[in-house]
């Protein structure tokens, strides 16, 4: 039973494929109260994911992480909306689509991976039942193929005894293989985007680290797809996506590549969750904490968010910095990022 | 490490009767913990490292086994004779938000240890949360406010004055800081050993986070499905783990520092208490299993070096983080 878990060959940059997922300049706000300002959650959010890469979002509670899922996959909670920007996938902007048009895509073009799989997963449906249902709906097939694909679909994300499994409730299977079939719901309609909201959050070491082997292998295996996973876990962010964009206070910090970014930090927040962080090769060394706290949702955006927090600050950074433009995949939003600490 | 440990645990079994029969938490878990000290419990949902933090402080009362706090015998205490023993021993909770009562303002909240204690007058006990507030970093004013209006990290500190507000020699903290913001958890670890540093203070700290263990703690004790299957001084335990669980365990925790390597990966998901494997309750995800481990319960057993392990087999495993990909 010893498997030596080989991560997928990490891609670089130029040989991912085209764009599939393109969020432009995205406001998501809450209207105020008594007709005041909407308290916005997303601020200008740009990001874009090709063909076969896994982009990591990570960022804290209240940074907006969520609000970017739940805004792409057409679910944000009443009364948030879209205020501007775009959400394409395949150029296709979705922002003015109708809840009739979401829920075809959802399922279907939009895979979808919750951090509990009780949330995608009808309690009183047998797996069978809601995968079937998922797949009349999306694919046109024979009602005698429905079954087989929906046994394939289980195979295909390592869950032994697929076919009996497929009468089982969801209450009565673990945590574990629980998120196991929502990822083979996510992905058994050959999606082009596939959206992961802290999909290993609730689970165990041991099965955490199953399921982000699996999320890695069939993310990367789902042809011409990508995906996003959202997650406040840096170390998770690193096992599985290709690239990572932090996060904080509903704007993007910085972009790169997951090793790069890691390696060499160019945000001081960036730099901060880092040295937070304990390391197995830390042992002895003191934590070194960011001080403060994140800022919430409603906190007023006149300078950079960060500021308050930042040992780097100065008179420039009462402007909001923008995120320069991508240098090999890097773009950061500081306006002390080129001089090193 | 002196010879008499501030708490030790021998035998230590807690069981629940339950609809689908008797089903035991711990069995025969034997732990100790040196003045000054910290250890860190690690383990999976069912491992009873829970169930094993609430018995040493007797919310549970253990079904068999004994439990010594400073030479005490206090396994089965009444809650009035533990009174003078719960002033030295106490405890911080994982959720800063359920752990404190929303309607007490800070100052009752924190005072709360001191008046059941009778620790002195009106005055004094407002002199002494004064202290504790600016202790764990909250500005004076906190004290009139209530938890709604404080952040995660803030309830924690809150949480924490009160835990260290009677002077314990001992403080059991379940998951501490895993409900808190990455950026929020390093300022509370490091409170945590900066009260230590100051008041002595031994911790016995569950945590899931092995990183976070291994950085903090003297000791890793390892529990499995409600027995420890190894234990030893961190470093050694997470450098070289002897039991492949343990091993396991380390190899599933993703790190920033070790992405990517090619890994150990434990199948199958951790067994019920309910549905005890036979032999070793590991065998069925261990890589290394043989006949005699389905049949055979491995005995908790010293090894050099301050270890135990219970595995007919220890050291097989190789060492998880050391195995590395070829540099790209």
């Amino acid at each position: 039973m010893i498997e030596t878990a080989r991560p997928a060959a990490i891609a670089p940059v130029t040989a991912a494929g085209r764009p599939i997922l393109e969020i432009e300049g995205l406001r998501v706000g809450f209207p105020g109260p008594g007709g005041n300002p909407p308290t916005v959650v997303l601020d200008g959010v740009d990001l874009t994911i090709r063909q076969g890469e896994i982009l990591g979002l990570v960022g804290e509670s209240g940074s907006g992480k969520s609000m970017l899922a739940l805004a792409a996959m057409g679910l944000l909670p009443a009364p948030g909306r879209v205020l501007s920007g775009a959400i394409r996938i395949e150029g296709r902007d979705l922002t003015s689509l109708s809840e009739r048009a979401w829920q075809q895509l959802r399922g279907g073009t939009l895979g979808m991976v919750f951090q509990d799989p009780m949330t995608g997963l009808n309690p009183v449906r047998s797996i069978g039942a809601t995968l079937g249902e998922s797949i009349r709906r999306h694919q046109r097939v024979a009602a005698s193929d429905v079954a087989r694909i929906a046994e394939a679909a289980l195979r295909a994300v390592g869950i032994p005894a697929a076919r009996e499994r497929l009468s089982a409730y969801p209450h009565q299977l673990s945590g574990g293989l629980r998120q196991r079939v929502m990822i083979a719901l996510a992905l058994v309609n050959r999606p082009r985007v596939i959206i992961a909201d802290e999909p290993t959050t609730a689970l165990d070491a041991t099965i955490q680290a199953q399921i982000l082997d699996l999320l890695r292998e069939r993310l990367h295996h789902a042809e011409g797809a990508g995906g996003l996973m959202i997650t406040h876990d840096l170390g998770v962010a690193a096992e599985v996506c290709d690239r990572i964009a932090v996060i904080y206070h509903g704007r993007i910090v910085e972009t790169g590549q997951t090793r790069e970014v890691l390696a060499d930090p160019r945000h001081p927040y960036t730099a901060g969750l880092l040295a937070a962080v304990p390391r197995f090769d830390g042992r002895g060394r003191r934590l070194v904490p960011i001080p403060g706290q994140p800022p919430g949702p409603a906190a007023e955006r006149i300078s950079c968010s960060f500021r308050p927090r930042c040992a780097r600050a100065s008179e420039a950074c009462s402007a909001a910095p923008a995120l320069s433009p991508p240098v090999q995949g890097r773009s950061v939003a500081c306006h002390h990022s080129g001089g090193g600490q | 490490m002196s010879a008499a440990p501030l708490l030790a645990a021998e035998g230590l079994s807690v069981a629940f009767d339950t609809p689908r029969g008797r089903v035991h938490a711990l069995e025969d878990v034997s732990l100790a913990v040196a003045r000054g000290e910290t250890v860190g419990l690690v383990g999976e949902s069912g491992s009873g490292k829970s169930t094993l933090a609430l018995t040493l402080l007797r919310a549970l009362t253990p079904s068999g086994g004994s439990i010594r706090f400073d030479g005490q015998e206090i396994g089965q205490l009444s809650s009035r004779a533990l009174k003078p023993v719960r002033r030295r021993l106490q405890m911080v909770f994982q959720d800063p938000y359920a752990s404190l009562d929303p309607r007490m303002t800070v100052a009752r909240i924190v005072a709360e240890p001191l008046r059941a204690h009778r620790f002195g007058t009106r005055s004094e006990i407002a002199v002494r949360v004064a202290e504790l507030l600016a202790a764990v970093g909250l500005p004076e004013e906190a004290a009139q406010r209530y938890p709604a209006e404080f952040s995660g990290g803030q309830r924690q500190r809150i949480a924490i004055a009160r835990a260290i507000a009677l002077e314990p020699e001992m403080v059991v903290a379940d998951e501490p800081v895993s409900a808190l913001d990455v950026s929020i958890q390093a300022q509370i670890v490091n409170l945590l050993q900066d009260i230590q540093t100051r008041m002595g203070i031994a911790y016995l700290v569950i945590a899931h986070d092995l990183p976070l263990v291994h950085q903090i703690a003297d000791r890793i004790v390892v529990l499995y499905l409600g027995r420890v299957v190894e234990e030893g001084p961190a470093e050694a335990v997470v450098a070289r783990p002897l039991h492949p669980y343990t091993a396991g365990l380390l190899a599933a925790t993703p790190t920033v520092d070790t992405a990517g390597r090619p890994r150990l990966r434990l199948g199958g998901d951790p067994p019920s208490p309910i549905d005890r494997p036979s032999g070793c309750a590991f065998h069925p995800r261990c890589p290394i299993a043989r006949d005699r481990c389905r049949s055979e319960r491995p005995a908790l057993t010293a090894r050099d070096g301050g270890r135990r392990v219970a595995c007919h087999f220890p050291g097989e495993v190789p060492p998880p983080l050391a195995l590395r990909p070829d540099p790209v």
